[in-house]
């Protein structure tokens, strides 16, 4: 069995480069001070609620509701709004590779989203990673708040 | 207004000034007072990665006063392109018209250098809209960068 349980929160995923450090492996041991970081990072775009999980054997964390933040996040795009809203979301919820690494929560603190990610062990997490970040690579064309603007000098 | 441009190393040094760091969230990434509380500024401006950044950078007085920042490289690629890696108005000198003069600079940097495109990240809704306004358009260039991006993680 594996000792140390890896949180996967979506919604770090998208975050700012310049704290990209910072992006997911966060292990139970430091989860809460990791939540504090991403809380106080992220104020004023928005502040994630966050619920207690147990894990399938019994091990306790911390989970990011994930389905509000993708909403808002990746609306920042208005010609991708619609887009992204509705496609994305569909996909973690529905499609491979999301779909089995999302579990169904039925914890009363999650009443804002059905879903959510939640733990899993070293070994899954980071091969689910690599399939999501290579998926993700090959689907985005904005990445959270981002935008790739240009002028061109005629 | 008269703005002056400083194209310089003195950067760093000038933002080393923990007052000046606070009239410069976006750059110094905070906006939160109580995470810089306790930091010194050069504690501030490691965390804040930009400072690493290799493009020039451009510094706006008026009166005397640092009212903007910017940070600019010239990309070689299949075009020769300038990056604004950061642009901020101070938050205290916002709504003066800076951004539209430091922009001409910017614009005037790009020319000098044989620049065919600026290219930029916008990071919010109301970056967006700002650069849209300024005449940016949703790069198609997007995919490769955001690759880019991505595979940092």
């Amino acid at each position: 069995m594996v000792s140390k349980y890896i949180y996967f929160a979506a919604n770090n995923m998208i975050e700012h480069p310049l704290y990209m450090k910072s992006f997911i492996l966060g292990e139970t041991e430091n989860i809460l001070e990791r939540q504090h970081q991403y809380n106080v990072m992220q104020k004023g775009i928005q502040q994630i609620p966050t619920g207690t999980l147990t894990s399938v054997d019994g091990q306790d964390g911390l989970i990011f509701p994930f389905v509000d933040y993708f909403k808002l996040t990746l609306n920042t795009v208005s010609n991708a709004k619609n887009r992204h809203d509705t496609y994305l979301h569909d996909i973690i919820l529905h499609e491979r590779p999301f779909k089995d690494l999302v579990y169904h929560v039925k914890d009363k603190l999650l009443m804002n989203t059905k879903e959510a990610f939640a733990f899993y062990n070293t070994s899954d997490f980071i091969r689910d990673i690599e399939r999501i970040k290579e998926f993700l690579i090959e689907n985005l064309t904005s990445f959270g708040h981002y935008a790739v603007m240009e002028h061109l000098f005629t | 207004m008269e703005v002056e441009l400083h194209t310089t190393a003195e950067v760093k040094e000038l933002l080393s000034n923990m007052e000046i760091i606070k009239r410069f969230p976006m750059i110094c990434y905070d906006k939160e007072e109580s995470r810089i509380e306790g930091k010194t500024a050069e504690e501030i401006m490691d965390e804040a990665k930009t400072m690493k950044y290799k493009g020039e950078w451009m510094v706006f007085t008026s009166m005397g006063v640092i009212v903007g920042l910017a940070c600019a490289q010239v990309e070689e690629k299949k075009t020769r392109n300038l990056f604004l890696l950061d642009f901020e108005v101070a938050s205290d000198a916002q709504g003066n018209g800076f951004s539209n003069i430091m922009l001409d600079y910017v614009f005037k940097y790009a020319r000098k250098h044989d620049c065919q495109y600026i290219t930029l990240m916008a990071f919010d809704d109301s970056a967006f809209e700002y650069w849209k306004h300024q005449g940016f358009s949703v790069s198609t260039k997007t995919t490769p960068r955001l690759r880019l991006l991505f595979k940092k993680v």
